[in-house]
């Protein structure tokens, strides 16, 4: 009898309580201007995935011996100057053909810029990516295991953030110039993702130690639940919202820090287009003078991605603060 | 006091000593050979030359003796010979920082003179039409690539106003044929300062706006300036005398670390403007594959960097009594 008594009272509708997700996300959709951020960040994920695929028209006017409208994907890439081609349609300005213009060698700047898109955003992805998961793992460890283990990792951490930033990106960057033109994308989420994860790490380390001293923890302990386990299921969710906030900004702060490098000469490097690097064609004064539509375009991009990130961030970290409640 | 900063500057060394370890392991890996580098480009010299003074430099000892043999040399004050600039690395580093030093103590100045009274008011009428306007404008701020924010002043001004000069530091033919006098030394260089410590100010207005906001928002919720109010003083002196002192204290730490900051130069504005600061000398530094120079120059960053750190700390604990006892 009294076991069906049991089943009654836990089978009985009842409020369930709202999870923190649930009402991190309804204050997040109250707050317009976080959701304005979102939603013009998709847009623009979209754009550069959707866009180079659809757009394909005269992507490479103006070549001898190539009839306007040819599609060659592959040589919106090449330098086709250095391949000894005439180029009949260099420095177009915007026109019905080539919607944004041409640049130098007579590419359609349209195209280049979206495409170009795609390997700005996925550096800043990829690099996000990498910097919260040694962030994570470094200030996980340290603040689960502390001790000895504590002290080395975040004397590492302290060292690292000392490193002089920029200077030191260029450096690696210009070590590895052997890298070819499609890849070096890669060596700049790896310089961003090796030094920018102490900031996150301290983070992570302090709520752990906090959350590691709190009574559900010494209970995980008790009913014996291993390592992983605690570190997986009970620890991280719990800074899961940091975590989240930090890799929505540092995207933005790593979409920067391409376009500077690129500037530089020493990020992702022609003819794979990124935003950074097609910026640079300013540095030729007469490009910088007489042809805008080349280097203007990007930068309004880099600028309109990272407002939206960073409203998305702040908006999220302001949705996932408990102080905020009220 | 005494005691603290002692011990913190203790801490340096062993810090100082690992991250010039690092950058020297880097630059290993960067291309170039030395021994062209230390006979000039073009020189034609034998093999076996060449071998003797790979012997003479010690390049062929394993890489942490050739690191030990730098530090004996850094140590006596040899910081090797730039063959970019030919002349010594020390005379090439301190002859430019004081370059980059005027550029960024103008546009600290500027940025504080303009940031502290925008971020009191800000505060004081939170949300409202003021500071909801310099909400999005630090957020613009930090949102767009410095560099390219300098290209589209160059190119607005380029168009319109003619006297001011768009890059350099000095009109060629003065610097060339020497100035008069004093006074057409300064207004010739003030003049090419124009843009680029606009550019600056700017960038470091949008974060310490948002800085002093934020730190006096925290103070007007506290206790004591209800206590103030309740007092009946005039808002002006709650404001002012009672706030803004005590919302100073977070502001305090990072002009503390914002100083050394202000002999690194903005490597990408004076890229932009070609202005001859530090930042110049290392693009130029790695661009010529000039070891010594370049492991210099990072190095002096990282020097930078860490005492800005120290006197964060420092400064922190003269400004804060509580901060003292401990």
């Amino acid at each position: 009898m009294s076991e069906v008594k049991v089943e009654e009272t836990v089978n009985a509708p009842r409020l369930k309580p709202e999870g923190p997700w649930k009402i991190a996300w309804k204050r997040f959709k109250k707050n317009k201007i976080a959701v304005v951020g979102g939603v013009s960040f998709l847009a623009i994920v979209l754009a550069v995935i959707i866009i180079p695929m659809i757009y394909t028209f005269n992507l490479w006017s103006g070549v001898e011996g190539v009839s306007t409208g040819q599609v060659i994907r592959e040589t919106i890439f090449v330098d086709l100057r250095a391949h000894g081609f005439e180029l009949a349609n260099s420095e177009a300005p915007p026109s019905r053909e080539n919607l944004l213009g041409t640049d130098r060698q007579g590419r359609d700047v349209m195209f280049r810029l979206f495409y170009g898109g795609r390997i700005s955003m996925m550096v800043g992805v990829l690099s996000a990516f990498l910097t919260v998961t040694l962030g994570t793992l470094v200030g996980g460890v340290a603040g689960y295991y502390g001790g000895k283990i504590d002290g080395f990792l975040m004397r590492f951490a302290e060292i690292v953030q000392s490193i002089p930033f920029l200077p030191m990106m260029m450096v690696i960057s210009a070590a590895m110039r052997w890298v070819p033109s499609d890849q070096t994308m890669l060596v700049v989420v790896f310089v961003v993702g090796i030094l920018s994860w102490p900031g996150l790490s301290r983070v992570v380390r302090g709520q752990i130690l906090s959350l590691r001293e709190q009574e559900f923890m010494q209970a995980t302990e008790i009913l014996g639940i291993s390592d992983t386990s605690r570190i997986v299921r009970h620890l991280l969710p719990n800074v899961l919202a940091y975590i989240i906030v930090s890799a929505t900004l540092g995207m933005g702060g790593a979409i920067l820090l391409e376009a500077g490098l690129s500037f530089l000469g020493l990020g992702v490097t022609p003819p794979m287009p990124s935003w950074g690097n097609m910026i640079q064609t300013a540095r030729n004064s007469t490009v910088f003078q007489n042809y805008p539509w080349i280097w203007v375009p990007p930068g309004m991009m880099i600028m309109l991605t990272v407002i939206s990130v960073n409203l998305l961030g702040e908006g999220l970290r302001d949705a996932f603060d408990p102080k905020e409640i009220r | 006091m005494l005691r603290f900063l002692g011990k913190r500057l203790l801490q340096l060394i062993p810090t100082l000593l690992i991250i010039s370890l690092l950058i020297f392991f880097v630059l290993d890996l960067m291309p170039g050979d030395p021994v062209q580098a230390y006979l000039g480009v073009g020189s034609e010299v034998s093999p076996e030359r060449q071998e003797q003074i790979r012997e003479e430099l010690g390049l062929n000892e394993p890489l942490f003796v050739q690191y030990i043999y730098w530090l004996g040399r850094v140590l006596t004050g040899d910081l090797g010979r730039s063959q970019t600039y030919n002349s010594e690395v020390s005379d090439v580093i301190f002859g430019f920082i004081w370059n980059s030093f005027l550029l960024n103590v103008f546009a600290l100045i500027f940025a504080l003179l303009i940031a502290i009274p925008v971020g009191i008011k800000s505060a004081v009428k939170k949300y409202g039409l003021f500071d909801n306007f310099f909400t999005v404008f630090s957020l613009a701020g930090v949102s767009m690539p410095t560099f390219f924010f300098a290209l589209i002043l160059i190119f607005v001004f380029a168009r319109n106003i003619e006297w001011i000069p768009l890059n350099g530091m000095r009109t060629s033919i003065m610097a060339v044929r020497g100035y008069d006098n004093l006074w057409q030394n300064i207004t010739d260089v003030g003049a090419h300062m124009l843009l680029p410590v606009t550019v600056l100010t700017m960038t470091s207005l949008a974060t310490l706006t948002r800085y002093t906001r934020n730190s006096v928002i925290e103070v007007i919720n506290q206790d004591y300036i209800r206590t103030a109010r309740s007092k009946g003083l005039t808002e002006k002196v709650v404001i002012y005398k009672h706030a803004f002192r005590n919302a100073l204290l977070p502001l305090i730490t990072i002009l503390g670390m914002w100083v050394p900051s202000l002999f690194g130069g903005a490597i990408l504005l004076e890229t932009v403007f070609l202005w001859p600061g530090i930042g110049r000398v290392l693009l130029s530094g790695i661009t010529g594959q000039d070891l010594s120079l370049v492991m210099a120059t990072l190095v002096f960053y990282a020097v930078l960097r860490v005492v800005g750190n120290l006197l964060a700390d420092v400064s922190y604990g003269l400004a804060d009594p509580r901060v003292r006892v401990k």
